[in-house]
């Protein structure tokens, strides 16, 4: 049998980097677009699309600079970016539209969570979008810093620097509600 | 210390946290700067706290399948880029079929005058010669003996699809109705369609309609009731699906009469249901169910998102045919499973011409709608 060729090895490989990134990066995407979305159904969608839309254009994809899971984050990214862009809501989250995990068996516990939720949700529109979108890459999509560098074509140390300021806001935001 | 230092010692001890060590634990790392870091890292609990979206089951297996579509589409196209000694050389298993095959005729070509005989036609049992396709003949690919299909299930040929062939008395016809949900917010709601994919069971490329009727009003397409988009022949076979692409959907609130946004995140419907079509006998009647979600219960800041209803979709679902401009024409489909609404009907006779036809007698109870053809 010959050999297959340098460029179906490269297409195989990447076609198997990325199905094997999907356990570990779907969930994470769900929780990163939920906590921008703040819709549990539009979260689950975006996520599915995210790796629909990486096979599509898999081929433009190159090994050399940014790793594939920050790619995929990327275009997450734009994903959420266009829904705000084309919806006539602002970027907020109201209410409304968000849809907490259930938790049956302890109702105390479920209020509790809600409350937090909100407050935290609250906090984070006072943010600016790009040290939100710092805090929602890391804290709920799980990047590291340099990671969502890339996402943000940042430097590593602007980076840095918007996460330190984003958490020191919230702290004195959750502080005032006494969270924290 | 700089700000950049302990910006970094807060990243790093956010890392560790993320990764499952406890805030004591990096506080014990840095203690000349546990004063600063201790609220921060706090901060960071709080809030990893409400980080819900936790996908369902059904979602993650839905989503699964996406990836694996999409995967098999791009190893497709991927396949067709490369140049053509590659695609053959890169399948050795196929090549060699082919070969031999080739070898076979060419050895029979050869050997004929010499043996001096007539190379002897095999005969279908009524005694009449089979004939080859034409090419103008619609392929029956899907068939039990189908082309092979690769470790996807999906069809690697060289071609993606096959168009099928419009026909007043076809095989197969497919229908879209409306489950309840929240359609009634709508005053209007107009899906476009462009095109239909039927997935061949095994592989195989996929079956191509382009509707005769491409946009429909759901709200016309409530309970049982469905309008026939597509009727034709399609190579006979088993199906696992049936994809729907709908190129706009425009939404008019009963309630205010505004537009509204209605999305479509994928621009596909789909539902993976198994089904049969087959030449002789009635034809294959596959009601497609859509239906439209609002994720909102305040409706004056609802959104709108429409999405296939698997369990209201298949063949052998029994529904309440409609005409394109909505006025009902009868009743129609094997009554495998019922729609929810008791028929207010039964399944009219065979047609004249063809089995499983819907008989085309007026229904009364429903209020013609305006033109949803343009």
């Amino acid at each position: 049998m010959p050999p297959e060729s340098r460029e179906e090895q490269s297409h195989r490989n990447k076609e198997e980097r990325l199905a094997a990134l999907f356990d570990s990066c779907y969930p994470r995407l769900v929780r990163y677009a939920y906590a921008r979305l703040g819709n549990a159904t539009e979260a689950e969608d975006v996520a599915s699309e995210v790796f629909v839309r990486a096979f599509e254009s898999l081929d433009s994809y190159r090994d050399r600079g940014v790793p594939m899971e920050a790619w995929l984050f990327t275009i997450a990214r734009n994903m959420v970016i266009d829904r705000y862009r084309r919806s006539t809501q602002v970027e907020r989250v109201s209410e409304d539209n968000t849809a907490e995990p259930e938790s049956r068996d302890d109702p105390a516990r479920h209020a509790e969570q809600r409350i937090l939720m909100r407050d935290v949700r609250k906090a984070l529109q006072h943010l600016t979008p790009e040290q939100r979108e710092v805090v929602t890459l890391r804290f709920f999509g799980g990047l590291s810093s340099r990671e969502v560098a890339m996402v943000m074509s940042k430097r590593d140390g602007a980076v840095r620097e918007m996460q330190r300021a984003a958490v020191e806001k919230l702290r004195v935001l959750l502080g005032a509600e006494r969270l924290i | 210390m700089s700000t950049g230092e302990f910006d970094r010692v807060l990243d790093e001890c956010l890392d560790r946290m993320m990764a499952g060590e406890t805030l004591d634990s990096c506080l014990d790392r840095y203690p000349q700067w546990a004063d600063e870091l201790q609220p921060l890292l706090r901060v960071y609990a709080t809030t990893e706290k409400t980080a819900a979206g936790v996908p369902s089951a059904a979602a993650i297996t839905a989503a699964r399948m996406r990836m694996q579509q999409a995967r098999a589409a791009h190893a497709t196209r991927t396949r067709r880029s490369l140049p053509l000694t590659q695609r053959i050389f890169s399948r050795p298993l196929a090549f060699a079929a082919t070969g031999s095959v080739a070898v076979i005729v060419l050895a029979m070509v050869l050997l004929l005058p010499v043996t001096g005989g007539a190379p002897t036609i095999p005969t279908s049992p009524d005694g009449t010669t089979p004939t080859a396709p034409s090419a103008d003949e619609t392929p029956t690919v899907p068939s039990e003996s189908g082309t092979p299909a690769d470790e996807e299930g999906v069809a690697t040929s060289s071609a993606d699809t096959v168009p099928a062939t419009p026909q007043a008395e076809g095989n197969f016809v497919l229908l879209l109705s409306d489950a309840p949900n929240d359609i009634s917010d709508f005053e209007s709601l107009i899906i476009s369609i462009s095109t239909v994919h039927l997935k061949p069971e095994g592989g195989g490329p996929w079956v191509e309609l382009t509707p005769q009727v491409q946009s429909v009003d759901l709200t016309r397409l409530q309970g049982d009731l469905a309008v026939e988009i597509w009727r034709g022949d399609v190579p006979e076979g088993d199906y696992a699906g049936v994809h729907v692409h709908v190129s706009s959907a425009e939404g008019r609130l009963a309630a205010t009469g505004a537009a509204v946004e209605v999305s479509l995140p994928s621009g596909r419907l789909q539902v993976d249901s198994t089904f049969t079509v087959r030449c002789s006998g009635a034809a294959t009647h596959f009601v497609f169910d859509i239906t439209v979600h609002r994720n909102s219960t305040v409706q004056k800041a609802a959104r709108y998102i429409i999405s296939p209803q698997a369990s209201e979709s298949g063949a052998g679902i029994h529904y309440t045919a409609v005409e394109p401009h909505g006025a009902s024409v009868g009743a129609s489909g094997p009554e495998a499973r019922d729609r929810g609404s008791p028929p207010n009907d039964t399944p009219g006779p065979p047609g004249a011409d063809r089995p499983g036809k819907e008989p085309k007698a007026p229904q009364s109870g429903i209020s013609p709608g305006r033109a949803d053809i343009p």
